[in-house]
């Protein structure tokens, strides 16, 4: 699963720290989901796709895997 | 938000190192090394006080901040998972160390002790499992 979140923040003009206050994470948490590290819960992709006003999948991409 | 201050590990730390003091004043340790122990002790308490202190005496933004690291999920997550990997090592470790005071230093007495230990713990873990599956 690939994510939006570095592109849409920088749109923006978002820090980092701004959206970590935002969806009640750490700046840490941010880091990780824009480097691709850590996928987010339902409910985070939740609040971080209802933070820049868009749907799940507008800010989240899911690749299903071809066999 | 202060990077630094924010950190779970910090308190994870300080409740390791009380463990190795409390477990190194225990009765049958020999003296001179429960006496080594004491600046451990004074360091550790010197570190809770400074850091309940600090925490108080930080901004209202700063304390949510805390209270935000504890409850972040990919925190959770890494917890979860360094508890997960540390069982399964701990397994190895205890059959390993079974093995070796039976075996080789001929202890059964503690060996034993050790077998009873893993399979409590095991238990434990599998009745635990059993509840939260209930649960959820």
């Amino acid at each position: 699963m690939t994510n939006r979140i570095a592109e849409l923040r920088k749109a923006r003009k978002i820090s980092q720290v701004e959206l970590a206050d935002g969806v009640d994470v750490t700046r840490q948490t941010i880091i990780s989901l824009e480097s691709g590290r850590y996928n987010a819960s339902l409910l985070l992709a939740h609040k971080i796709a209802r933070y820049f006003g868009l749907t799940i999948e507008e800010v989240f991409l899911f690749e299903e895997e071809t066999t | 938000m202060n990077k630094g201050r924010v950190n779970p590990l910090f308190d994870d730390l300080l409740n390791t190192g009380l463990l190795v003091a409390i477990g190194l004043n225990s009765s049958f340790v020999p003296d001179w090394l429960s006496a080594c122990t004491i600046p451990l002790w004074l360091i550790i308490l010197a570190a809770l006080i400074f850091v309940r202190w600090k925490r108080k005496s930080l901004p209202r933004e700063e304390q949510q901040d805390l209270k935000r690291a504890e409850t972040d999920e990919r925190n959770l997550m890494i917890r979860e998972k360094a508890a997960w990997m540390w069982i399964r090592v701990e397994y190895w470790l205890m059959l390993g160390m079974f093995w070796a005071v039976g075996v080789i230093f001929h202890r059964s007495d503690i060996a034993y002790t050790i077998y009873w230990i893993s399979i409590i713990h095991w238990f434990g873990l599998v009745a635990a499992r059993w509840w939260l599956s209930r649960k959820y």
